[in-house]
């Protein structure tokens, strides 16, 4: 094989261009295929929202999706996110924007949309400022 | 599915839905209309692409089907459009 390619510098050429052209190709599909995994869901429970304002009243459910680079964490009913690259970091990230959802509902409570409003009875619901 | 880099969703967001963001560790903004809020979208701060986790969450938000949210960023979209869509979907009411 090795002699009649070597004998046929116009095979080498176009079996190597063949092979670069597979490379990407399947460097590609890599590609596509780690951003179309479906994340990993996992359902925990936080009972601080680690701001001394705040007592909840119940625990709160928290969605975590864990992709490949990076994890998403979701309050659903109040659709608040954080983002992270570890879970520990997306926690700490929701955290902090359900208590500023919170206080940024209650300042402008005569002026709040259909969702907003939606929302601001979730937090009510979970939420007793000390 | 197209990925966006940060900088250019937050800066299409300010832009043509004049949502300012700010905050702490992550970015938030409101969207308003006729002095209502309306939506609140979170942004990661940093540089660099949106990781699709990210994205479809932000997109999500913004009640944007993955054709109409690259439309918006990129530029098609205009505010009146996307205020169109919202009504449609009875997130924003006339009073």
């Amino acid at each position: 094989m090795q002699n009649i390619l070597s004998q046929n510098p116009p095979l080498v050429s176009k079996f190597t261009d063949r092979i670069n052209k597979l490379e990407k190709e399947f460097s590609k599909f890599k590609k596509e295929m780690s951003q179309s995994i479906a994340p990993i869901l996992k359902e925990i429970k936080i009972i601080s929202l680690g701001d001394e304002r705040i007592i909840l009243n119940r625990e709160i459910p928290i969605l975590l999706e864990t992709y490949s680079d990076e994890v998403v964490a979701k309050f659903i009913d109040a659709e608040v996110t954080g983002f992270g690259e570890t879970e520990a970091e997306a926690i700490d990230h929701i955290k902090e924007n359900i208590v500023s959802l919170y206080y940024e509902l209650i300042e402008d409570e005569n002026n709040l949309g259909p969702l907003p409003k939606r929302w601001l009875l979730v937090l009510r619901d979970i939420i007793t400022q000390k | 599915m197209r990925k966006w880099k940060k900088n250019k969703v937050k800066d299409s967001l300010e832009k043509k839905l004049n949502i300012n963001f700010g905050g702490g560790k992550e970015l938030n903004g409101w969207l308003y209309y006729k002095k209502r809020k309306i939506l609140r979208v979170t942004i990661p701060k940093g540089r660099g692409e949106l990781k699709i986790g990210t994205q479809n969450a932000i997109r999500d938000k913004l009640r944007l089907n993955s054709p109409d949210f690259d439309d918006l960023i990129n530029c098609p979209l205009r505010l009146e459009d996307y205020i169109n869509i919202l009504k449609e979907k009875r997130l924003i009411i006339e009073q």
